[in-house]
């Protein structure tokens, strides 16, 4: 009975070494210098593609008006320095829709999506950093 | 009896000259009013931030003594006083300027506006500076130390050593000390809360170990906030945005 206990015991201590060592080992293999590289985003859906898109370009934008004091004429002027591409609308491959207006004397932008009832919605844009899709 | 007396050829081109003069400071007296020179703004924001360059771009309507529209101010390379930076504008939409201050004192100040914006930008070079000055101020030679931005993180390749890194936090990552010097790889995200800069590590690799999230966590309790933006009055600002980009790191309020 004593010595089927310490059998035991024996069993579980070398389940917990094995085990810390397979974790350790996996620690050290993923060390390894080819894994320096960043966690890989979450896939996601188009709809949320989108989103990402626009607060990409938005801030781009708003780069882009730090360092020359006023918006671009044009979305393209914002790559490479600010963003390395303006992407397009995930589902009409249309690209997005830039509109630079005035208010107040003070400059100001909307991107929008090209067909927002490709995702269910009247409306799809972002304007002064707030995204709008209702 | 008295007699008219007409100016005699002398002094009326005089007269000429002094009316038009008055005319004229008036008109431009009324101007300044409104809308001050570039350059006593610039005097006056020198005092205020320490920088490479200021620039001023104003949008002061069509009329004349129309108030202004909207003011933006850049700072180029401000290295002291704030977060070392590439680019920092100030956007006021319908400002008033404190003229008196400015032309009495030479202070800038803006007693009221509808809106106002901020927004720094920070290249990886700078970034890179701010260390070696760093390390150069607390004598760490260092073998390698690389800051490469892939969005949304900030990626680091360092080979530091291990007296480099303060006592109590040497503690939590002692185990993986390899040749008293550490060597490895991190990937982070920032964020900014009230003028706080976090760090937010999700991978970092150390001595050929990826750190487990449970020692990530600690470390980034025991690191954070990892800056305090100071506020450089009379810009009340609070920086609230952080984006990381091919070029730069970007805060806005």
């Amino acid at each position: 009975m004593r010595k089927h206990k310490l059998l035991l015991l024996l069993l579980i201590l070398t389940v917990i070494l094995v085990a810390l060592i397979a974790y350790v080992s996996v620690l050290y293999w993923r060390g390894d210098v080819s894994n320096y590289e960043p966690p890989q985003p979450p896939s996601a859906s188009s709809s949320e593609r989108v989103q990402s898109d626009l607060q990409d370009l938005s801030q781009a934008l708003e780069a882009y008006f730090i360092k020359n004091m006023e918006y671009p004429h044009k979305l393209e002027l914002i790559q490479p320095e600010f963003l390395d591409r303006v992407a397009a609308d995930p589902l009409s491959g249309k690209p997005y829709l830039y509109t630079l207006y005035e208010t107040e004397g003070a400059s100001r932008y909307r991107i929008s999506v090209p067909d927002p009832n490709l995702y269910n919605v009247r409306e799809f844009y972002i304007e002064g950093g707030k995204l709008v899709q209702n | 009896m008295f007699k008219i007396k007409f100016p005699t050829p002398v002094l009326f081109p005089l007269m000429i000259v002094i009316s038009f003069g008055s005319v004229l400071f008036f008109a431009v007296s009324d101007l300044y009013a409104q809308t001050p020179p570039d350059s006593e703004l610039i005097k006056a924001l020198k005092k205020i931030v320490q920088c490479e360059r200021i620039e001023i771009k104003t949008n002061a309507g069509e009329k004349r003594n129309e108030k202004l529209k909207s003011m933006v101010i850049k700072f180029v390379s401000v290295s002291k006083n704030f977060l070392p930076a590439d680019y920092i504008t100030v956007q006021y939409t319908n400002p008033t300027i404190d003229l008196k201050a400015l032309k009495n004192s030479n202070t800038f100040n803006v007693t009221s506006y509808s809106g106002f914006k901020i927004g720094v930008l920070v290249s990886d070079q700078t970034l890179k500076n701010e260390f070696d000055k760093t390390a150069k101020k607390m004598n760490i030679h260092y073998n390698k130390f690389l800051i490469k931005f892939s969005p949304p993180y900030i990626e680091l390749e360092f080979d530091i050593p291990a007296s480099g890194i303060a006592p109590e936090d040497r503690k939590l990552v002692e185990k993986f000390v390899k040749n008293k010097k550490f060597e490895g790889y991190a990937a982070l995200r920032l964020e900014v809360h009230d003028n706080k800069i976090f760090a937010s590590p999700t991978k970092v690799i150390l001595n050929h170990f990826l750190l487990p999230m449970t020692v990530i966590d600690q470390i980034k309790r025991r690191m954070n906030p990892l800056y305090q933006i100071p506020r450089i009055q009379p810009f009340n600002y609070a920086l609230e945005k952080v984006g990381i980009q091919q070029k730069y790191i970007f805060f806005s309020n």
